[in-house]
């Protein structure tokens, strides 16, 4: 029990001692910072897969301090299966940016701070998941967003990376007070601010119960980057370094997927959630295709693949708003596979922009015979996010689509399936434009350094081997439906 | 031991494909030679699979949590179709050689991989399997011409040719998830088994899916377009990735799912009638292509809709058995098609005629759909259309051999090999067998696929069926006129006139004589103009057809609509992305920023001791107007008093209610 205990605050406390070297180092540690940084995330993925087998056995790992007793407060944390794929995405995909960060960031003096804020990044994205009291979850929901804002502002491509840290703040601190309001709102229904009590159920009214649920739909989806809450998203992931844009796409967006997961997906049964059930059908669907329209318009190679974001996540709620088993699940499996494709795209766009220095696909071109390994990286990744079996992304939508059809709304269902068409259309669009055709005037190429090729090598196969192999993954997230919607399917 | 075999056909190609994606470096004609063994010895792996037909699942899966075992079965249909993909793959690499000796190692992978996901597709008994079957052909189809071809074009082909088969998987997996929803399996024969208890709105979902599904691979116009990228390639990349594995699964796909076409009535005559259109459609088409090659699809593919057409009106073993004689004279019409570019006049009248027996013998079959479609008491309208489609084919097939037995020798002609004749041979052979033997042939099929054989009509039935058509009356009318009659008749017609002026002649025979120019004037020179007018109507509605559907308009209206789609992607993009929306938020900042400011001017520099001083002012204000009252004359301060009185009792009656 009590190494469990160890185990599941190692999680947290890894990274963060990670982290807290690296800001004492400062530029004495410039040239071990990656290293730091890398085996900090690796051993904290080592301790979350190491709690694997206890989740198993039926265990649940959860330790609590008091904190503020007057006010009934704690740190607590806990590990469920709602939790654990999420915590695995999050901090895999801070391992991948790390690793890929040792061939994309030049060092300088800065680095240790830069490694550090990526690790505190990494740590509010999992301390949000694995906390289990309102306050603490909304403190770490903060620690993410700060750490993110100052990566973006300091590390970010081009003069206006301030102003563009600054409106991702502001756009996503609004999200983030609807969250609050709402969470402020359950503390004083409750009394006290432990998770224990939304896993039990909350009874409010249905004016209150509406209220909640609805801010916390709408303060998550300002994460999640729904359409018409996305306008934070194209700037941030376009301006900021690539390690951060592979965080911020590929584990971040989920973070909203998880909050609606926990909160009103946890906390009301299905009866009280029905009346969401459209309005978010027709949101994600609404988001799938716009993002997928903007996606087929933009130019910047970076940009595209962060409509790309807008859209995918339009299939996350889509698939949530079905209130079924299959979607939910289906939902949830899209989180892992989409931060998998996400992050093998954007590493992708990556090597090109670092051995061609250009990011307007118009100025681009004919990279395949130059570049064939990272033209059959970018074509995999276009395939797998376009839903092509066996790639993993197909095993997600085919479990959110067949949700879609256990639902009265068929109409919906075939608008969201026939809408995913325009996502193989810019994906393919997007590597036919890049790798085909002539090559432009004075398109030269840098060498790529091995730290960045690995790891999206190493993403592909993941792809494929999630595509093909999902029994395991499948299984973590059947497990967390018995705990949502109060268990009533 | 089937077990065995099952593997062995699935192994030995796709085993092959990963060989020679490595080995790059073998010479093209190896790699053909190889290739033909290969699809030799899956050929004959499937024949040799036949005694274990219906034997039940041989292989089974488990992939996707919760969608059940996925089974591949020794289904006698599967079995039969898978066996003739493999052989015509075989007879396609023999038959090509003349056209190009050696093959590309990816090419052949592609093919090979195709080849494999083709038999899987066909051996599968669970949607989701065969869905992803289906989508890996798509994508080595979709991708064959990026091995071939180089450059941004081929790229084009391949995004156009995935994204449309795209459109129909949708249909395809729509339905399917909507079957699975309805009758909780993915098993093919369970769940079509069960259909029936599903709601007919349901239904009507499911049947435009797959009808949607098999229009994709059927290539019906306007899905028609991915078939022609195959002129880009080999000859036998043309003839068997691209013309016969998609429509042959498209085929069976309508095939097996026949029992659920026939559920639905609105969604059921909508289907024939659209399936009629779509080889009217096909057949006008034909007339402008410049090629013989060109209009080997689109005859399939007006076949193909005649066939669907059929299928919901009630022909149940239609695809089926266009499914087993439509494949091979589909390849022998493209092996025809390329051997009249041979050196030698002999060798191009033999392929011309080997072309014009097969494309007859193709047209022949459609009229015996027609003959069942009508016999199983379709709709006489549809069956006209399908008719007139049957007819427009014989017209191009005649006319296309002409064209390939008349042509004039190029410097691009090649020597046929022998190879080639000997694959032509042996499909003209298969050809005349199942037409002599269609009796038996039939009842084979029909015995194979668990059905009741479809009656088959006398030869004389047969003609009287063909000779009473309308359609063949103004088809093959305005056929003739078009190539013989007019100018003949013109000369006739002036000989007539001239012997006329130098005779004399009894009065009955001149009323003779009279009559028969006036009917040579007045009957045949009408009868002439109408046979011009529907040729000339035909010629026109081909050619506008054309231009509608493949030179211009359509392009045009594609090209349009993909400008309007990126327009309105770019202009909602400058919208919501670039300009005015940030404007919005800009303004609405700036109004609260000035809010603010006004705020902080009011409230912090001088506003609150401002607001104050005001409300000190108004409340004196309001107490001095109060005082002056209460403090005046006796009558107003009881009339103060009262209404204080009755305000207070109002008040408390208010509160305790």
């Amino acid at each position: 029990m009590i190494m469990t205990n160890v185990l599941l605050a190692a999680i947290l406390i890894v990274p963060l001692a990670g982290a807290l070297l690296l800001f004492l180092l400062r530029d004495r540690g410039v040239r071990l910072a990656g290293a730091v940084a890398g085996l900090a995330a690796a051993l904290s993925l080592a301790t979350a897969f190491a709690l694997l087998p206890v989740l198993g056995r039926g265990g649940v790992p959860a330790l609590a301090w008091e904190w503020i007793p007057a006010a009934n407060i704690r740190l607590a944390l806990r590990l469920d299966w709602l939790t654990f794929p999420f915590l695995i995405t999050e901090i895999a995909v801070t391992l991948v940016a790390v690793i890929y960060s040792w061939g994309y960031h030049h060092v300088d003096e800065r680095t240790s701070y830069f490694y550090g804020l990526l690790m505190l990044f990494g740590v509010g994205m999992t301390g949000t998941t694995i906390a289990d009291a309102t306050f603490l979850f909304y403190i770490f929901w903060e620690l993410m967003l700060v750490a993110s804002c100052a990566l973006i502002a300091v590390w970010g491509d081009g003069v206006r990376r301030g102003t563009v840290a600054l409106k991702y703040f502001i756009f996503t601190h609004l999200g983030s007070l609807m969250v609050l309001v709402a969470l402020i709102m359950i503390y004083n229904a409750t009394g006290h601010d432990s998770f224990s009590a939304l896993r039990a159920g909350v009874s409010l009214t249905p004016g209150l119960l509406a209220t909640v649920a609805t801010l916390f739909i709408v303060g998550f989806s300002v994460k999640m980057a729904i359409f018409p809450l996305h306008l934070w998203l194209p700037d941030a992931h376009t301006v900021a370094p690539m390690p951060v844009t592979i965080m911020l796409a590929a584990a971040m967006l989920s973070m909203g997927t998880y909050g609606i997961l926990r909160f009103p997906l946890s906390m009301f049964n299905l009866t009280e959630m029905a009346a969401f059930a459209v309005p978010m059908m027709v949101a994600g669907i609404v988001s799938e295709i716009y993002g997928a329209l903007m996606a087929l318009a933009e130019r910047d190679i970076k940009r595209i693949i962060a409509y790309s974001s807008v859209s995918q996540m339009g299939y996350i709620l889509f698939g949530l708003g079905t209130l079924t088993q299959n979607g939910i699940a289906g939902a949830t499996l899209h989180v892992i596979f989409h931060a998998i494709v996400k992050a093998l795209l954007f590493m992708c766009a990556g090597l090109i922009i670092r051995a061609t220095g250009r990011r307007d696909i118009s100025q681009l071109g004919g990279l395949g015979s130059a570049m064939p390994l990272v033209a059959i990286c970018m074509g995999v990744g276009a395939l797998a996010i376009a839903g092509t079996p066996p790639f993993c992304i197909f095993d997600s939508e085919w479990m959110i689509f067949s949700g879609a059809f256990q639902t009265p709304h068929t109409g919906l269902a075939f608008a969201a399936l026939f809408g995913s068409l325009l996502t193989v259309a810019y994906a393919l669009w997007l590597v036919g434009r890049v790798f085909f055709g002539p090559k432009p005037e004075g398109l030269t190429l840098e060498p790529l350094p091995l730290a960045m090729v690995v790891p999206t090598v190493l993403l592909v196969v993941l792809a494929l081997v999630e595509g093909v192999l999902p029994g395991p993954v499948f299984s973590w997230v059947a497990r967390e439906l018995p705990l949502l919607l109060g268990g009533s399917w | 031991m089937a077990q065995v075999l099952t593997i062995g056909i699935l192994a030995l190609p796709l085993a092959s494909a990963g060989l020679l994606a490595l080995a790059r470096s073998i010479h093209p004609r190896r790699v053909r030679a190889f290739a033909m063994a290969v699809a030799g010895a899956t050929a004959v792996g499937t024949i040799a699979l036949f005694p274990h037909a219906d034997s039940g699942a041989v292989l089974k899966l488990r992939w996707l949590p919760g969608t059940g075992i996925m089974e591949l079965g020794l289904g006698s249909t599967g079995l039969c179709a898978a066996a003739v993909i493999a052989f015509l793959l075989f007879f396609a690499l023999l038959g090509s050689l003349s056209h190009e000796p050696g093959l590309h190692p990816a090419s052949v992978s592609i093919m090979f991989i195709a080849l494999a996901s083709t038999i899987v597709a066909l051996l599968s008994e669970h949607f989701l399997l065969r869905y992803v079957a289906l989508e890996l052909v798509a994508l080595c189809i979709a991708f064959a011409p990026l091995v071939r071809l180089n450059g941004q074009p081929s790229y084009g082909y391949a995004w156009q040719t995935y994204l449309l088969f795209r459109v129909g998987d949708a249909g395809l997996l729509a339905a399917i998830l909507a079957l699975w929803s309805a009758v909780g399996t993915l098993l093919i024969k369970a769940s079509l088994a069960a259909a029936a208890r599903a709601e007919v709105s349901t239904l009507a979902w499911i049947v435009a899916g797959l009808t949607g599904a098999i229009w994709v691979k059927l290539g019906l116009w306007p899905f028609h377009s991915w078939i022609r990228h195959g002129r880009r390639l080999g000859l036998a990349q043309e003839a068997w990735l691209y013309a016969t594995v998609m429509p042959t699964l498209g085929l069976y796909l309508l095939y097996r799912v026949t029992p659920l076409l026939a559920l639905p009535g609105l969604v059921q005559s909508a289907v024939h009638w659209l399936g009629s259109a779509a080889a009217v459609l096909a057949a006008l088409v034909l007339f402008r292509d410049e090629e013989p090659g060109e209009g080997i699809p689109l005859l399939n593919a007006g076949l193909g809709g005649i066939v669907l057409s059929a299928t919901v009106a009630g022909v149940k073993s239609a695809a089926w058995i266009a499914l087993v004689v439509v494949a091979p004279l589909r390849l022998l019409l493209f092996l025809a098609a390329d051997a009249a570019g041979s050196r030698t006049p002999e060798s191009r009248r033999v392929a011309a005629g080997f072309f014009g027996l097969g494309g007859l013998a193709l047209v022949a079959f459609g009229g015996l759909i027609t003959w069942w479609a009508q016999a199983s008491g379709a709709p006489s309208y549809p069956l006209l259309m399908a008719q007139t489609a049957l007819v427009l084919s014989i017209v191009w097939v005649v006319a296309t051999t002409k064209q390939l037995a008349q042509r004039s020798p190029s410097v691009q002609d090649r020597t046929v090999h022998w190879t080639q004749r000997v694959a032509m041979i042996a499909l003209t052979t298969m050809t005349v067998g199942s037409i002599v033997g269609i009796h038996p042939l039939l009842e084979t099929l029909s015995e194979i696929a668990h059905m009741e054989a479809l009656a088959l009509p006398s030869v004389s039935a047969f003609l009287r069926h063909l000779i009473m058509t309308p359609a063949l009356w103004l088809g093959l009318a305005a056929a003739v006129v078009a190539r013989r009659v007019l100018r003949p008749t013109a000369k006739a017609a002036a000989g007539t006139a001239s012997e006329r002026d130098g005779e004399a002649y009894t009065l009955e025979e001149g009323l003779a004589r009279a009559a028969q120019a006036l009917r040579g004037v007045v009957e045949t020179g009408t009868l002439e103009r109408i046979l011009s007018l529907s040729v000339q109507t035909v010629l026109e509605a081909a050619r506008l057809a054309h231009d509608a559907v493949e030179s211009s308009s359509l392009e045009r209206t594609a090209a349009l609509s993909a400008r309007a789609i990126t327009g309105s992607a770019r202009i909602a993009y400058e919208v919501m992305e670039r300009g005015t929306l940030e404007r919005i938020v800009g303004m609405l900042v700036r109004a609260v920023a000035r809010g603010a400011s006004f705020a902080y001017h009011v409230i912090e520099t001088e506003g609150l001791e401002g607001l104050l001083r005001r409300s000190v002012r108004g409340a004196l204000a309001l107490a001095r107007a109060l005082q002056r009252a209460h403090t005046g004359r006796l009558r107003y301060n009881l009339f103060w008093a009262s209404v204080s009185l009755v305000l207070a009792t109002l008040g408390f009656i208010l509160f305790t209610w």
